[in-house]
């Protein structure tokens, strides 16, 4: 168990609802996400050239194209689903450790119930670059998980 | 005088215009109207075999069944009146650019688009989400115990290249919807040329004599030399999603696919059927080119990119975090 209690736990479990508030933003975000990989089902008719088959007409492209669409919007809903179910068990353990502790619970409602009437929490703010700062580009690089096995293999060699 | 038919399939703005299908249709018919002159002049010449000689006059019922028999002409030119608009691809392309992270995409009148940037976050996913995965950190940076442990080092410090190969695969469908679209509006732009140039080789039609300057370009040509040059750029054909960012990043403009014009053919011929079979040459070679750019985004960006995600799918999903059903032993709250 932790070696806080009262004010102290209930000020340090906030900090598991707040993360919870984030994960619960996120998947958001990745629900948004979603819903407009998952618009382009209605507006792809027609935008690829057709071919004659024996089944009908297809496009090759469109075919293809709509494979790696509809595999997106399934890593999406996977993170949208990860992400909501982060955010209940954090909300979980905040709530354990403090029905365990009536002074960390009526600590914890208080501050949630503080953040709660700030003017404008807004969670989804985010720190936009100045002016001065270049706008970040993607390069042609690895992602992260597969650099580290060739950077591995260069250490060997 | 200038017909209305030429006035039609003149205009600079058909290829993208929403009327294509019906010009292009429209003129098929005076192609055909042509062809049947041209067929007749060479059969009164003489210089048509026939043993039964004897001059066809306009509009009788022999003028009207070489018109008839000339049916396949207009079939011939359906398939290029039907090659869809690339407003169709280009509005794919903008429908995903939130996700993607790049600026609403519009074809312009000369089929430039304007500010297509690849930009590594932006959008829903970009802004959000990765403030969304650092604020995460930040909160649970002091918090302890094996779930909490777990929580970051196998779920949390993913988000950024979660985020990062997820934009990517949409930018990825951007980028081909993009190519897609500059196939298309190359192949328009050489369907109109086509039909603009196969009525002139008929209307121009002595027998006997060819005209060697009425020749055709191809830009489908030129922009599946373009996609596929982008293609080969990438560094031993990786499958990863995140190279294929920069596959097509050069097609920013469908201007860009469109300016080059490969392999000029010549329409003209000494009789008839060298015409028709010229014609015809350059109606298969449009559809072949267009096969043919097609294959390169499938084989070259769209399928790898599958795969990819296929092979890694625990790269672009966050593998589900180790404290959902975990023992409430597992957990010590944050200190603060």
């Amino acid at each position: 168990m932790a070696e806080q209690s009262g004010a102290a736990l209930g000020a340090s479990l906030y900090l598991l609802v707040e993360a919870a508030a984030h994960a619960d933003d996120m998947a958001e975000a990745f629900l948004d996400a979603n819903r407009e990989i998952a618009a382009t089902g209605e507006g792809s008719s027609g935008a690829f050239l057709q071919r004659e088959t024996a089944g009908g007409t297809v496009s090759p492209v469109e075919a293809w194209w709509t494979r790696l669409r509809d595999q997106l919007q399934g890593l999406l809903g996977e993170n949208y689903t990860n992400l909501s179910e982060t955010a209940v068990a954090l909300r979980k353990t905040a709530a354990a450790y403090a029905a365990a502790d009536e002074d960390a619970a009526a600590k914890l409602l208080d501050v949630i119930e503080e953040y709660n009437s700030e003017p404008d929490p807004d969670l989804e703010k985010f720190e936009v670059p100045s002016v001065d700062e270049p706008a970040p580009v993607v390069k042609a690089e690895m992602p992260d998980g597969y650099a580290k096995p060739s950077m591995t293999r260069r250490r060997n060699d | 005088m200038t017909d209305y038919s030429d006035e039609q399939i003149g205009r600079g703005d058909l290829p993208l215009a929403d009327d294509f299908e019906s010009v292009i249709r429209m003129q098929a018919g005076e192609i055909r109207n042509s062809a049947t002159r041209a067929f007749v002049k060479e059969f009164n010449s003489g210089g048509h075999d026939s043993s039964e000689y004897w001059k066809i006059r306009d509009a009788d019922q022999r003028w009207w069944q070489i018109w008839k028999d000339f049916s396949w002409l207009p079939d011939a030119f359906a398939l290029l009146a039907e090659i869809p608009s690339p407003q169709g691809s280009a509005d794919l392309a903008a429908s995903v650019a939130q996700v993607s992270g790049s600026g609403e995409l519009t074809v312009g009148e000369k089929g430039e688009i304007p500010g297509g940037t690849y930009n590594a976050t932006g959008g829903t996913l970009g802004d959000r989400a990765m403030d969304g995965g650092a604020s995460i950190m930040a909160a649970v940076q002091s918090w302890q115990g094996r779930a909490a442990i777990n929580f970051r080092t196998g779920f949390s410090k993913d988000f950024p290249s979660i985020i990062r190969n997820q934009t990517a695969l949409a930018q990825t469908l951007r980028a081909t919807a993009l190519a897609n679209a500059g196939l298309l509006l190359a192949a328009r732009t050489d369907a109109q040329e086509l039909a603009v140039k196969a009525k002139a080789a008929f209307d121009s039609f002595e027998p006997g004599g060819v005209d060697e300057g009425l020749t055709t370009g191809f830009a489908v040509a030129g922009a599946v030399s373009t996609i596929a040059a982008g293609i080969a750029a990438v560094p031993g054909g990786s499958a990863a999603a995140a190279a294929t960012l920069t596959i097509l990043a050069g097609v920013n403009s469908l201007a860009s696919l469109t300016r080059v014009k490969e392999e000029p053919m010549g329409l003209g011929a000494d009789t008839v059927q060298g015409i028709i079979n010229n014609v015809f040459g350059g109606v298969n070679k449009i559809l072949q080119k267009i096969a043919e750019g097609e294959e390169k985004l499938i084989e070259g960006v769209l399928s790898p990119s599958y795969a990819a995600t296929v092979e890694h799918h625990g790269m672009f999903v966050a593998s589900r975090p180790s404290l959902i059903h975990a023992p409430l032993s597992e957990f010590r709250p944050p200190v603060v």
